[in-house]
């Protein structure tokens, strides 16, 4: 299993480098173009779910008690208002093709999901039972999530994504 | 059923550890796939909206959430 996990992550890195190169020059042939499509959908879906698991995550601090403060939890709302929008904004530029809006809007996405992820995540020195600890954990995962180079971002995302859907069914359960 | 310690364990090193789990080499083959496919493009596209809609699912929960706190 590692060998595979290994050689599919050595496949990642290995495309990546492929389409990162051709990002400086014009696509020469009608698969570089579709390849250079395939990032802009890439970043499109990643910053998406970075904003879904950044939502996920900060529900879960609300739910398990890590956040309590009324002035907090307003604030997360708002960020997260602030932060859907920004994300249906990449969608639209995304739909337009318009590539000079979509990079921006992609940026300022980023820079508001970090906000919310900071702010819901503010807490996390006080957690103490086991669904706040996950929530934690959850919100400093996410915080970790720009620092990773695509295409493992994109991964780590979808990954943050599935294990926030997970956690969220336990609390549901009453499990956490 | 999953037990917390190794969930625990997990999250801090989200990306390998992770993904060495069955249900995330699903995962894993599919994106590889959307590398290496030609007719991929309108799995990606397919893959975005799913991704939006996941996106106003999770809005409006922790609005909702937010909501019952008095925000």
């Amino acid at each position: 299993m590692r060998k595979t996990i290994f050689a599919l992550c050595t496949a990642l890195a290995l495309s990546a480098c492929g389409v990162a190169s051709m990002l400086t020059g014009i696509p020469t042939s009608p698969s570089a173009v579709a390849d250079r499509t395939k990032v802009d959908e890439q970043a499109g879906i990643t910053v998406t779910l970075a904003y879904t698991a950044a939502s996920k995550a900060a529900a879960l601090a609300i739910r398990t008690g890590l956040v309590t403060s009324a002035a907090t939890i307003k604030r997360i709302g708002e960020l997260d208002t602030k932060a859907y929008a920004a994300v249906v904004a990449v969608h639209d530029a995304y739909k337009a093709a318009n590539a000079a809006s979509y990079g921006a809007a992609i940026a300022k996405a980023n820079a508001v999901i970090g906000e919310l992820v900071a702010l819901a995540g503010g807490g996390t020195s006080s957690a103490t039972t086991p669904g706040q600890r996950v929530a934690a954990e959850l919100l400093a995962a996410n915080a970790r999530l720009p620092s990773l180079p695509q295409p493992q971002r994109f991964v780590a995302a979808q990954q943050l994504n599935d294990v926030s859907a997970l956690m969220e069914r336990a609390v549901a359960k009453g499990r956490l | 059923m999953f037990k917390l310690t190794d969930v625990l364990k997990l999250l801090p090193a989200v990306g390998p550890v992770v993904a060495a789990l069955p249900e995330f080499k699903k995962i894993y083959d599919g994106i590889v796939g959307t590398f290496s496919s030609d007719t991929d493009q309108q799995t990606l596209k397919d893959a975005y909206e799913t991704a939006i809609s996941g996106a106003a699912d999770a809005h409006a929960d922790l609005q909702d959430l937010v909501r019952q706190h008095g925000g």
